[in-house]
């Protein structure tokens, strides 16, 4: 990050240094002083570092001199690398050593920071340690750190080289061989070896071949048979050469077997690791990118504007879009047939654009070559091509060092060609432009003529917009002053108006309150009348209440007579009942008598009745005593004559007893006692005196206690009747002075009668006086109904008196009102008129104002002009016409010497020989911007020396290279762009995919540690993990084909369910662009989706190799052959129906998951079949990713009833993805349907064949082996 | 010619799982033609380089994107080249255009003079069946006493031979030609003066058609007696024709 800034703008910057003893020496080595040493240079270019704090706390800092860049130091030190460690204090730089180390190592890395410093030496000096300077290292990363995080997180990565070095040997291998051998086409070569130990015939695999004393390689070995003892070795293409002249002739039988070249590379896997370790990787980003989970990723500054050179689909757009603009990464997912290459191809054109080289690297060299060779031929973009020759494909050849120069040569012949075919319309071209720009010239100076009259024009309307801006002035005020006045009128104009509407409401009320009301005269007429009738009315009313009064004191007079009457037979009976009270026995028959002559009881009386009602409630049981008393007679009678004498001498004790040992007795427990005793007698038939002793006790004890209780009964009655007696006189003492009081009574009503008697006498008066005065008839009415009307006369009375009040006080002021209503309307006509009048001269002024200032206007736009702005335009234009013109005249005499040397230069070209182009092509290579090449070889010496990094690296089909062989080209890069698919296939080791030969070696492996560290491996996909962590600035999946059919993608689709996008068919008539024209026994033409269901039963059971775990299936083969011939005649009458060119092949692939079956489907067509009609390929599915073709087959091999039986490699759902996805026209499968889709043991490869059956089935393309439609 | 034949087989069954399953001789006709031309000798010099020079000479240009534009090369190159010519004082710039100082003008007369060399005639060989020229010395061809029969492909007819482009002619010329180190100068055919067809020669060559058994596999080798080697385009002519007819006809028994 801070790397990009310090390059491109490096400071001087002056500190102080101040050295140690230990720096000194170390200097002292070189020069005298390091005053001395330090000025062979006015300042240095450095590499500051920084290391871990010192013990102190202290920041420390290595300084790396720039062993190029620092000449003069260079020179000094033959190029070494001078090395200074300091620590960082306020007053400066402490140098703590310094010393001098190889060339070699590194300066520049992404963890230092480059500066250009000045050390000042001398100890005087107080510089300091400039702030900004420090402030720089205080943001440098502690590389030590670094360094250990990368190694720890890298170490991860391991396992990758593991696999690798699996069986690499070191040393070299060497063997004598009897018998060579070639086959049919000089390709292998096998050699009959001996000498070999046990364990390295194995380990021969893959290593390179070369006879013992030869320099020429001959080859990889391709195959060991230990058993057989022989070694096939794939030959290099010299060495078929030179067996085909019969020219190889080993010096000795001995062949050496090295594995070389692997252990190069993985040398040079490693030293990735290193490099990225110490920090050397060109975007100091990458480790971060590498190794967090969720990458931190600088987002993109601003979204590139760009021009396309192709065509380009809207995701392709966004991607490359997306790539130009971000800053560290930028990842694309292609599925098949999107057209990556393209969007490679026009990243690599807008980096040529914006002067940036690019690198494009790949795991194979068939992407590498692909991708260059759909670059735009364009003399802004210098393709260069790394790698060995051999290994390069046809496609890029011209792309290798050696050829670019031709390279060039064609494409510049090819432009100057072009030009050449102009050349006869370039003068009548030119001389037509000449023509015009004259005509242009001519039509500017007019102008220019007219420009000048304008500003004379111009100066005149100067003036007289003086004038009239004055005059409008003038005006304004004017209107000003009429404005104001206008707005006074107005405003008093509304008040008048306002009053006048008040006043006229006014009179308006008042007006119609008189028509509502009667008139005066006719108020004061109702006035009378009422008041006449008041009068009758009351008259009638004191009759009546005279009436009244008259009949009520005769009945008072009435009842006061009946009154005395009642009081005086009252008195005559008391006086009589006085004297027969005394005989009166009962205390009720004395109430009674109470309560009928009204004599009061007094306190005495009352008192005394209770005393008695006392003692009588005492006497209640007098009665049950005496009878108890005498039932206890008779009982102790008869018990006395039983027992004679001794009852005496019993009764004798019991009163001797003292007097209240005995108790008391209840009325019942006497008459128990008593029962108690009948009873005793009555069940003792017979009865001795001696047991009836107790109960005579009992019944005496009991006599004694009633007979003591008859004497208080006695008593009791005594004193009632002594009671009685007393409330029996004072009751007549009583009665004397009620009577007494009754005298006085009499008085009373005797002389409330007199009063009465004569009321009655004035009342009978009146009544006869008011009678007469009443002179109209009878009256109907009562005196109450007489009083309601009188109240509602004196009402209405009343009423009609305020109303005529009213009346009288409203007419006058109406009167006053309707004069001040003239006064108005008079007063607002005034105004009104004076407005209309200000509203005209107002309307005169804006008029004559407007006019003006249209003029005004007028002059303005003359004004605005700028006509000397013009007039310079039109010199200037003028000028550079006139330059053009002159251009144009030299171009005009130029163009027969221009095109003669065109015609030249085309001649000299196309002669020129191999050293003609000898400068061309250095100049090339030197300035090539777009370089292809692997990963691995990106890391070769030879291509590290010329291209240490690059502006954008480019990585294609990065799903398939494994991490540490990605790292390689990111390391060289600025900005990294990954292209991939991981829903395509994975690396491949030989020929499993990583991911199986890691199986492979887990299951090998004994040491739990490695096998677990190895797991690890397998969950890791860079791409994937890069693909779904980063944010969407910086990733773009393209979601749009144009290979298949659409028929043929919906089989893929469901592999891309899940993205974000969902994977679309460009082509817009499927039907018709992929026509395959075919019409045979197999295939119809609307087919473009077969699958073929071969029984999954003898004879289309899977085989298996004796030696080898690859398989076979005769039965797909044999229906293969057919199918091949069907569609070789297909194509044969598809030629002659015109449909397909003559000499067009249908392109044919025939693929498998088996090499096995690719090794006898080749076989088969090579040496059994005769297709003139087509071009065939071959090969396994993984060979064929990145490939596309017309019609594809794929022969699915596995088909068994074993138990164990399974399917193998088409487990993998990207292997299957692979599959489908070649096809452009017509895609056929050749398999069991039953073994894929039920007999398989993983659920979800089931289910991922079965809804590929399924869309098989949607398309009606399911057959029989032979071909026969199948529901 | 037996004894060819014997080695050749021997060493075609050092395979030892091969057999041979016929074999047979026939003839290549081989076209020789004349070509005569004459060849110049010059400087070398790079024709960037010369034509820059040239057009200095020649027109009048004023900077690098002009000339860029007149020979349709990119500016890089140029100003590479400028930069060049201006440090080894071969062109200078006046006041609006680029002109040739005096050294320039010798080093471009220099480089444009061509010293006419002698007139030589050479012999090419061209096969129609190889649909190429056969590069190999007729005369150094072992004399065999009968020549077989004609191959079964070839036409009976002579080609309308001589209808090749000149720079196709040349490009075999030049790269027949053994380059020899000639310092700073160079010897180069610039066009042809005249091509004459000589004779068909027919060159004998020996099939064998040969069998593995182990891998059921088919194929043919062919000994071309002119070019000393098994011929790859004959064999690759012959598989492709006839491998299936072989199948039937050479293994039904």
């Amino acid at each position: 990050m801070f790397m990009g800034q310090v390059v491109a703008k490096i400071e001087t910057v002056r500190t102080n240094l101040i050295m140690t003893n230990k720096a000194r020496e170390g200097i002292l080595a070189w020069s005298k002083d390091e005053h001395a040493f330090f000025h062979i240079q006015k300042s240095f270019l450095v590499h500051i570092e920084r290391m871990s704090n010192s013990a102190q706390g202290e920041t420390a800092i290595t300084i790396y001199f720039d062993n190029v860049a620092n000449a003069n130091l260079a020179e000094k030190l033959d190029s070494q690398v001078a090395v200074m460690n300091c620590i960082v204090k306020y007053e400066g730089l402490l140098a703590t050593n310094f010393r001098v180390i190889s060339s070699r190592v590194p300066v520049r890395t992404n963890r230092r920071f480059a500066t250009q410093l000045e050390f000042v030496t001398a100890p005087k000096n107080t510089v300091g340690l400039p702030i900004e300077l420090h402030s720089k290292i205080r943001q440098l990363p502690i590389a030590e750190e670094r360094s250990e995080y990368v190694r720890k997180r890298i170490s991860s990565w391991e396992g990758y080289l593991k696999i690798q070095e699996r069986d690499a040997t070191i040393e070299d291998m060497t063997a004598s061989f009897s018998k060579l051998s070639v086959n049919e086409d000089f390709s292998r070569m096998t050699l009959n070896c001996s000498g070999l130990k046990d364990n390295e015939w194995n380990k021969a695999k893959g290593l390179s071949a070369k006879f013992k004393g030869s320099r020429d390689e001959l080859g990889e070995v391709l195959k060991v048979n230990r058993a057989n003892r022989t070694v096939e070795i794939e030959l290099r293409p010299y060495i078929r050469e030179q067996l085909r002249k019969n020219q190889l002739k080993p010096k000795t039988k001995e062949v050496v077997f090295s594995n070389f070249a692997t252990l190069s590379q993985i040398r040079r896997l490693r030293r990735g690791f290193a490099d990225l370790e110490k920090g050397l990787a060109a975007n100091a980003n990458l480790e971060k990118i590498l190794f967090e989970d969720r990458p931190r990723i600088q987002a993109p500054k601003k979204r590139a504007k760009l021009e396309f050179h192709n065509r380009l689909n809207e995701f392709q757009q966004e991607a490359v879009i997306g790539a130009m603009s971000a800053e560290d990464l930028f990842v694309i997912q292609g599925p098949p047939g999107t057209g990556k290459t393209t969007v490679i191809s026009e990243i690599c054109q807008q980096n040529a654009k914006a002067g940036l080289r690019t690198l494009v690297a790949s795991q194979s060299n068939l992407a590498v070559d692909n991708a260059l060779s759909r670059l735009l031929s364009n003399k802004d973009i210098r393709i260069l091509r790394f790698g060995r020759t051999e290994s390069i494909e046809e496609e890029g050849k011209k792309f290798i060092e050696e050829n670019v120069a031709e390279y060039w040569r064609e494409q510049t012949l090819q432009d100057i060609k072009q030009e050449l075919t102009m050349h006869d319309s370039q003068e009548t071209e030119l001389t037509a432009t000449l023509a015009t720009c004259e005509e242009e010239l001519q039509k500017l100076e007019d102008q220019l003529v007219v420009i000048k009259e304008k500003i004379v024009e111009q100066q005149q309307a100067k003036l007289d917009y003086e004038v009239i801006t004055e005059e409008i002035q003038k005006l304004k005020k004017m209107l000003g002053t009429y404005r104001r006045e206008l707005r006074d009128l107005e405003e008093h104009f509304g008040e008048v108006a306002n009053k006048y509407e008040h006043v006229l409401s006014k009179v308006e009320e008042l007006e119609r309150f008189l028509e509502t009301n009667e008139t005066s005269e006719k108020l004061l007429e109702r006035t009378n009348r009422l008041a006449n009738e008041i009068e009758k009315t009351r008259n009638q009313l004191l009759f009546r209440q005279a009436e009244e009064e008259l009949a009520a004191v005769n009945e008072e007079l009435n009842n006061s007579r009946n009154e005395y009457m009642t009081w005086q037979k009252n008195i005559l009976e008391l006086h009589q009942l006085q004297h027969e009270l005394k005989n009166f026995t009962k205390v009720d028959e004395l109430s009674e008598f109470m309560q009928q002559y009204d004599i009061p009881m007094g306190f005495i009386i009352e008192r005394q009745i209770n005393a008695l009602e006392k003692i009588k409630n005492q006497m209640v049981s007098y009665h049950d005593w005496m009878s108890v008393n005498n039932k206890l007679k008779a009982a102790i009678d008869y018990v006395e004559k039983q027992m004679g004498h001794a009852a005496q001498i019993i009764l004798q004790q019991i009163n001797a007893r003292p007097e209240d040992s005995y108790s008391s007795y209840s009325i019942r427990e006497v008459h128990e006692a008593i029962d108690y005793m009948k009873q005793f007698l009555i069940t003792q038939r017979v009865v001795n005196p001696a047991q009836l002793k107790p109960h005579l006790e009992r019944l005496y004890l009991r006599r004694k206690f009633v007979w003591e209780q008859g004497t208080i009964l006695q008593q009791l009655k005594q004193e009632a009747v002594r009671l009685f007696e007393m409330i029996k006189r004072e009751v007549i003492k009583q009665t004397t002075e009620v009577l007494a009081n009754a005298q006085q009574k009499k008085s009373t009503l005797t002389n409330k009668g007199m009063l009465l008697k004569d009321k009655q006498a004035q009342l009978q008066k009146r009544y006869d006086q008011l009678k007469l005065s009443l002179s109209d008839g009878p009256i109907s009415s009562n005196s109450e109904q007489l009083t309601a009307m009188l109240h509602k006369s004196e009402e209405e009375l009343q009423h009609v008196k305020s109303t005529h009040q009213v009346v009288l006080r409203t007419i006058p002021q109406l009167d006053q009102m309707q004069q001040q209503h003239q006064k108005l309307m008079e007063e607002r006509t005034t105004i009104a008129s004076d407005l209309e009048e200000k509203k005209l001269a107002i309307q005169e002024i804006n008029s004559q104002g407007l006019k003006q200032e249209k003029d005004l206007k007028a002059l303005e736009e003359i004004l605005d002009q700028d006509y000397e702005d013009q007039q310079l335009q039109a010199e200037y234009s003028i000028k550079k016409l006139t330059e053009k013109i002159t251009k144009l005249q030299h171009n005009k005499a130029q163009l027969p010497i221009k095109q003669a040397l065109q015609k030249q230069w085309y001649t000299l070209l196309q002669e020129a020989n191999e050293h003609d182009l000898d400068e061309i092509r250095k100049m090339y290579v030197r300035h090539a911007n777009v370089i292809g090449t692997t990963c691995v070889a990106s890391a070769r010496k030879e291509f590290m020396d010329n291209y240490p990094t690059f502006d954008v690296v480019i990585i294609d089909e990065v799903s398939k290279a494994t991490p540490p062989e990605l790292l390689l080209p990111m390391l060289k890069g600025k900005k990294i762009i990954l292209v991939g698919d991981h829903h395509q296939l994975p690396p491949l080791v030989g020929d499993d995919t990583l991911e199986e030969t890691l199986k492979a070696i887990i299951e090998e492996s004994d040491a739990l540690e490695e096998s677990a560290e190895l797991k690890k491996l397998l969950k890791e996909s860079l791409f994937e993990r890069l693909f779904k962590n980063l944010p969407r600035d910086n990733k773009q999946m393209l979601a749009i084909q144009y290979r298949m059919h659409e028929d043929i993608m919906k089989t893929i689709t469901p592999f891309y369910e899940n993205e974000d996008d969902q994977l679309q068919c460009g082509l817009i008539d499927s039907d018709n662009v992929r026509d395959h024209f075919l019409e045979g026994h197999y295939v119809k033409r609307d087919d473009h989706l077969l699958w073929l269901d071969m029984p999954n039963e003898k004879p289309y059971f899977e085989e298996q190799m004796k030696n080898g775990k690859s398989r076979f299936n005769q039965g797909e083969l044999d229906t293969i052959r057919h199918m091949l011939l069907d569609l070789d005649h297909a194509t044969e009458m598809a030629k002659a129906a015109g449909k397909i060119k003559q000499d067009e092949r249908k392109s044919i692939g025939v693929i498998s998951f088996y090499g096995e079956q690719v090794k006898k489907i080749d076989r088969l067509i090579q040496q059994e079949l005769n297709l003139q009609h087509l071009h065939l390929r071959t090969g396994t599915v993984d060979k064929f990713q990145g490939m596309e073709m017309d019609v594809i087959i794929v022969s699915m091999v596995r088909n068994t009833q074993h138990k164990g039986g399974d399917i193998g490699f088409a487990n993998d759902y990207r292997r299957l993805n692979v599959a489908l996805s070649r096809a452009r026209e017509l895609l056929i499968l050749v398999g069991s349907t039953e073994m894929f889709t039920q007999r398989a043991k993983q659920k979800h490869a089931r289910d991922m064949y079965s809804q590929l059956l399924e869309t098989v089935k949607e398309q009606k393309g399911l057959r029989d082996q032979d071909g026969n439609v199948k529901q | 010619m037996q004894a060819l034949e014997k080695r050749l087989k021997r060493e075609v069954l050092q395979n030892g799982k091969v057999e041979i399953l016929k074999s047979s001789n026939w003839c290549v006709p081989v076209q020789s033609i004349d070509v005569t031309y004459q060849p110049v000798k010059r400087l070398k010099m790079d024709i960037l380089m010369k034509m820059m020079l040239l057009t200095f000479q020649q027109a009048e240009i004023s900077n690098a994107s002009e000339l860029g534009e007149l020979l349709l090369v990119e500016d890089l190159f140029i100003q590479d080249l400028l930069i060049n010519l201006t440090k080894t004082g071969l062109i200078e710039r006046g006041e609006k255009y680029y002109h040739l100082t005096f050294k320039g003008k010798i080093q471009l007369e220099n480089g444009v003079f061509e010293e006419e060399q002698e007139i030589e005639t050479q012999q090419l060989l061209y096969s129609a069946c190889h649909e190429a020229f056969l590069t190999a010395e007729i005369d150094q061809m072992d004399e065999y006493d009968e020549l077989p029969d004609l191959f079964r492909y070839a036409s009976e007819e002579p080609e309308e031979t001589l209808k090749f482009v000149e720079e196709e002619l040349i490009e075999v010329l030049q790269n027949s030609r053994t380059s020899e180190d000639e310092g700073e100068e160079q010897t180069v055919i610039t066009d042809i003066i005249s091509k004459e067809a000589r004779q068909i020669n027919d060159v004998p060559c020996l099939e064998f058609i040969l069998y593995n058994r182990e891998q059921d596999l088919l194929f043919v080798r062919v000994w071309n007696t002119l070019l000393s080697q098994w011929d790859d385009k004959l064999e690759k002519l012959l598989v492709e024709k006839e491998v299936v007819m072989w199948r039937e006809e050479l293994l039904k028994v």
